[in-house]
């Protein structure tokens, strides 16, 4: 049982975090539960399809910047910044995915748009058919229509 | 609801991610890269051929284009928010065209798309990818027509892109003939322009919601006034003005927008020399009271002759929005909102000889 001002979350494996409320609440899904529903503020929230691992780098992330926004002086711009690139470069491929789903659902913004630009930045410069391996997409043109999108211009009509 | 769709699909295809994450990183991707991506698999070429889908999605990808005014080779740079120059490509260079000694004529830009006029051929240029292409002959633009106003938008309901061009004879009669051609199927008819016009703005017009606008006067005495043309309904309209003032001299500078909303700069009111040419922003589109002071430029004497009107913000630079980059048709400048300072921007060029307008726009849109 959490005390007063914290949230018990748990994850899918079944691994219970005590976390601030204030961390807590950088994800939009968990503060709409906890607006709409006192219990979930006394209670455990289960935090599903994300395991203990997801969840544990989670809210790292999310107290570091609880924190600077409480405090600018104690964490500057500077020091989250390179804390955010500290953070995503530690993350396998897998690690990242997993994070990304984690966070959509979870609606943690200023996570979300970090890890989409961490992707963003590691695919732009790739051919077409590493994209479809990183990603795990099926190719469903046929050679002639992937040739004919090649040599049509870029053009609105 | 959407989002158990997208997880279902996402299951079906075994992709790592689902389409709503993928989403989100595209809409972060270069232009260039978004051009190669085209052929990763047929939901990435639609998503990635919807003009709505990357309008959404142009935060940052914003710039300014200047070009030279040498007919001879005239150059291109593009200028982004942080301020760095980049130089284009000819537009024309590969194409079969003799454009040697004639005049590159802006007439718009919208969806990152450029039009611009060489003797009597109109041109679509994405100056993101490099790729320009004629779309219209227009036998009257010979030196017995000048181009009063012109304009591109696009027309989100038929995914037609548009043109208005407004012609002065300039002999006989000095007749005025506005047209509107329709880029997509390439047809060019007259159609009716309900004011008088004693002055139509040259410079180019400002795309807000969907809508092209331009400043004209009606007759001499009148103040000036803004007007659109609504590409969904092809019909042109008037657009409510600030209030006015006692002192307040009506004369607009020119036109732009910022963050979505109309901006347009103006010589202010006379008995208050604070507000020479300030800068007001439509909050709320179409409504009259939501007008607003934005900020106002200090004037600068131009070559010792006199002073030129700042036309509006072209963009703010990186530095969220404390800095705004500014032209008045000679020098571009940063202009720093809270201290109402003026910094000259180092052109790669002889600044005189670039084209006195700019214009921004969210970079490339591709079908």
């Amino acid at each position: 049982m959490a005390s007063k001002g914290n949230l018990t979350l748990k994850s899918c494996n079944g691994k219970e975090f005590i976390v601030e409320e204030k961390v807590a609440v950088m994800s939009t899904t968990i503060k709409n539960m906890v607006d709409v529903d006192d219990s979930f503020a006394q209670g455990v929230i289960p935090i599903i399809g994300v395991d203990g691992k997801i969840l544990a780098k989670l809210i790292e992330y999310c107290k570091e910047h609880a924190e600077a926004d409480e405090d600018e002086e104690v964490k500057s711009e500077e020091y989250l910044k390179k804390f955010d690139e500290k953070f995503v470069d530690e993350l396998n491929l897998n690690d990242l995915y997993d994070l990304l789903k984690a966070s959509n659902y979870l609606e943690i913004t200023k996570l979300l748009n970090l890890l989409c630009q961490k992707v963003a930045s590691m695919i732009k410069g790739k051919k077409p058919e590493e994209i479809r391996r990183i990603f795990n997409i099926k190719n469903d043109f046929t050679p002639e229509e992937e040739e004919e999108i090649n040599r049509q211009n870029p053009w609105a009509f | 609801m959407e989002t158990t769709n997208m997880q279902k699909r996402n299951q079906e295809t075994d992709q790592f991610l689902p389409e709503e994450i993928i989403c989100h990183i595209i809409s972060r991707l270069p232009v260039k890269s978004l051009f190669r991506f085209r052929c990763v698999c047929k939901s990435w070429k639609s998503l990635i051929s919807d003009p709505k889908f990357l309008l959404m999605t142009n935060n940052g990808r914003e710039r300014a284009i200047f070009w030279s005014k040498s007919k001879k080779n005239p150059s291109f740079y593009s200028l982004d928010r942080d301020l760095v120059f980049t130089k284009l490509p000819n537009p024309l260079e590969n194409i079969p065209f003799d454009s040697s000694n004639q005049e590159y004529i802006f007439l718009g830009s919208c969806n990152g798309l450029l039009l611009f006029s060489v003797s009597t051929s109109i041109f679509l240029w994405n100056p993101s990818t490099t790729h320009c292409r004629k779309v219209l002959k227009l036998n009257l633009l010979t030196e017995d027509y000048v181009i009063k106003a012109s304009g591109l938008c696009f027309d989100e309901s038929s995914g037609d892109y548009k043109m208005i061009i407004a012609l002065r004879r300039t002999r006989m009669d000095r007749r005025r003939f506005v047209f509107l051609a329709n880029l997509t199927r390439k047809v060019c008819t007259e159609i009716s322009f309900p004011y008088q016009t004693y002055y139509f703005s040259h410079s180019s017009s400002t795309i807000i919601n969907g809508n092209l606008h331009w400043i004209i006067k009606e007759t001499k005495g009148d103040p000036e006034s803004i007007v659109f043309f609504d590409p969904r309904f092809d019909r042109f309209n008037k657009l409510p003005m600030p209030e006015h003032k006692v002192g307040d001299s009506g004369q607009i500078f020119g036109l732009g927008g910022l963050d979505g909303c109309l901006i347009m700069s103006r010589f202010g009111n006379i008995w208050n020399k604070e507000h020479t040419n300030e800068v007001l922003i439509m909050k709320e589109y179409g409504v009259e009271g939501s007008w607003s002071f934005l900020c106002c430029i200090p004037l600068k004497i131009v070559g010792g002759e006199g002073w030129v009107g700042w036309l509006p913000p072209i963009f703010y630079t990186q530095k969220n929005q404390e800095e705004a980059l500014v032209t008045n048709g000679i020098d571009v400048s940063v202009f720093r909102l809270k201290d109402k300072s003026l910094r000259d921007v180092d052109f790669p060029e002889d600044p005189s000889s670039i084209l006195l307008r700019s214009w921004k726009d969210p970079m490339g849109v591709l079908r």
